[in-house]
């Protein structure tokens, strides 16, 4: 545990010393703003109208604002998060830095879970700048805080897959460009297997790809029906990209 | 302390190493040598262990390099061909971070690291970015992180590559200090690096031992002979032939006027040939013993095929 903190500690500390995380930081901070901006507007709005046609007494706050910005909050994670990860093993391949950890007296599980948690810790970060605006809001008019609560730990469980696949994808190619693109791509099938949903007439194919389908279980946490199914779903996903990492990573022993 | 038996490995169809037996005790410095693509980073890896052989038993201290890695790890320091530093870290922090993956305790990790800046000579560049230093500088930082965690073996791949003069002998120096407490195996194709570090030479080839014995074994072996070049003032036929009756003298031939290069069987022969030289007026300029001896073994063992 020890040695997973102090990998973990130096995976931080390094992305904090360079320009490369203030940067996607100021990206995402600058694009959640005007997505709240635009939420919060466009409910204003809609509200007004169903004011004036005296229908409706009060908007519902959490699907009126908190569920149109963590949906959009989910896209920009997407193309994110694999941002954050991609350097993980790729650039410490391409430096032979992991020369080192592998000859040093740890164990690939310990690099890569240390991996794991410093990835975990700078999206919660960026996770929780999102949460600024709601939070803001709440101030004024009270949200429904069970429900916010459950839809932001929907958004932490999928972000947690996409840290997964990304530093899978960052273990098999030694360039950044090329882990970008297929962690992208992996976590961009996870999420569009729900059109598949909308297409297919056999029961059989369309209850597969219900459940396997990323965004419906999210859908479930921001509506905040807990199901087990859904905790689990995304939790082996990321436990089973994990292993495949690992094993990726123990593989040059023998290689 | 290292026991490597019936060692091979193969790359696809290729065997980089094949067949490799060998020793090496406690307190050693054992050279490794050889030309390029010989197979001297290969095995150096394998006894790190980070690959595993195709076939073949590597054991460090009593420990199985397969079976219990860690154990292993804990013993060695390791300097990779291209040292594995992190461009973006301080080189105090980073050696810091090395020390720690490497379980040196808390209450050393200060001291450890000061040590190893101050055996390398980094004291004044501890808080510098390691990507703004020069090659030699990253190179120095990659023998610190070797020998931070204080190992009871050190393994270093071209350790002098790209570092000035005096930092060669600097490190070369460093590696004698290590010896004796610690094992060093150390490879290289810098041929009087070996002669002035280190014990014990095997020389590879083409992923076989071609040669294993102490230098001065390797120099009796292969040339019978030590070869002394001498410079005169003055060089006549007549005292050419009358250097060759000194006993102990081989063979002797001019190089260019008033310069000889003798063959002698025992090195003491330069007292005799000073001595003759001075008493026949000749004018001794230079009385040297030919160091090149070991270029020509590695040249004879390993160019032929």
């Amino acid at each position: 545990m020890k040695i997973i903190m102090t990998i973990a500690k130096k995976e931080i500390k390094t992305f904090l010393n360079g320009p490369g995380f203030y940067v996607i930081l100021s990206l995402f901070a600058a694009l959640v703003s005007f997505i709240s901006f635009v939420a919060i507007q466009s409910l204003a709005q809609s509200s007004d109208a169903q004011a004036r046609m005296g229908r409706g007494d009060s908007a519902n706050l959490h699907m009126g604002l908190v569920a149109p910005i963590i949906q959009l909050v989910h896209l920009l994670l997407l193309m994110f998060i694999p941002a954050l990860t991609a350097y993980a093993f790729a650039e410490e391949k391409k430096t032979r830095t992991l020369d080192l950890l592998l000859t040093s007296p740890i164990t690939s599980t310990q690099i890569v879970i240390g991996k794991l948690f410093a990835a975990v810790g700078l999206t919660s970060l960026l996770i929780f700048i999102s949460m600024i605006y709601p939070l803001a809001v709440h101030f004024i008019s009270p949200l429904e805080f069970k429900l916010f609560l459950s839809a932001y730990f929907g958004l932490f469980l999928v972000a947690l897959v996409y840290i997964s696949i990304g530093l899978f994808a960052s273990s098999v190619s030694q360039s950044i460009i090329v882990s970008y693109v297929i962690a992208l791509v992996i976590s961009l099938f996870c999420v569009f297997t729900v059109w598949g949903t909308q297409s297919s007439e056999n029961q059989f194919v369309l209850d597969v790809l219900n459940h396997i389908s990323i965004s419906k279980h999210f859908q479930k946490f921001i509506e905040g029906s807990l199901q087990i199914v859904s905790f689990v779903f995304p939790l082996s996903l990321s436990t089973f990209f994990i292993f495949l990492t690992q094993r990726v990573i123990e593989s040059t022993r023998w290689r | 302390m290292i026991e490597i038996q019936g060692l091979t490995k193969s790359y696809g169809g290729t065997k980089a190493i094949e067949n490799l037996n060998f020793s090496i005790k406690k307190g050693e410095v054992v050279g490794f040598l050889g030309p390029n693509g010989a197979g001297k980073s290969t095995t150096m890896k394998i006894i790190t262990g980070y690959m595993a052989p195709t076939s073949g038993t590597v054991t460090v201290g009593g420990f199985d390099v397969y079976e219990q890695p860690i154990e292993v790890k804990k013993r060695i320091g390791y300097l990779p061909e291209i040292p594995p530093v992190y461009l973006d870290m301080y080189v105090a922090d980073y050696l810091k971070f090395v020390a720690q993956i490497k379980h040196v305790p808390k209450a050393e990790l200060a001291k450890k690291v000061d040590r190893a800046l101050e055996k390398t000579n980094l004291g004044d560049v501890r808080t510098r970015l390691i990507g703004n230093l020069s090659k030699g500088y990253r190179q120095r930082v990659g023998i610190a992180e070797a020998i931070v965690s204080d190992p009871e073996i050190l393994i270093l791949d071209e350790p002098t590559v790209g570092l000035d003069p005096k930092q060669v002998s600097e490190i070369r120096s460093l590696i004698q200090t290590l010896a004796g407490e610690h094992t060093v195996i150390l490879s290289t194709h810098i041929l009087p690096e070996v002669q002035a570090t280190c014990k014990r030479i095997i020389i590879i080839n083409k992923g076989k031992i071609v040669a294993e014995d102490t230098l001065e074994e390797l120099n009796r072996h292969v040339s019978g002979s030590s070869r002394i070049l001498l410079k005169t003032r003055k060089g006549t036929e007549q005292s050419l032939a009358e250097m060759r009756t000194i006993a102990g003298v081989q063979a002797c031939q001019f190089v260019s006027p008033s310069s000889y290069l003798i063959d002698v069987n025992q090195v003491d022969v330069t007292d005799q040939i000073a001595e003759y030289v001075v008493s026949k007026g000749l004018g001794l300029l230079e009385l040297t013993p030919q160091m090149n001896n070991l270029e020509d073994i590695f040249i004879r063992l390993t160019s032929d095929s």
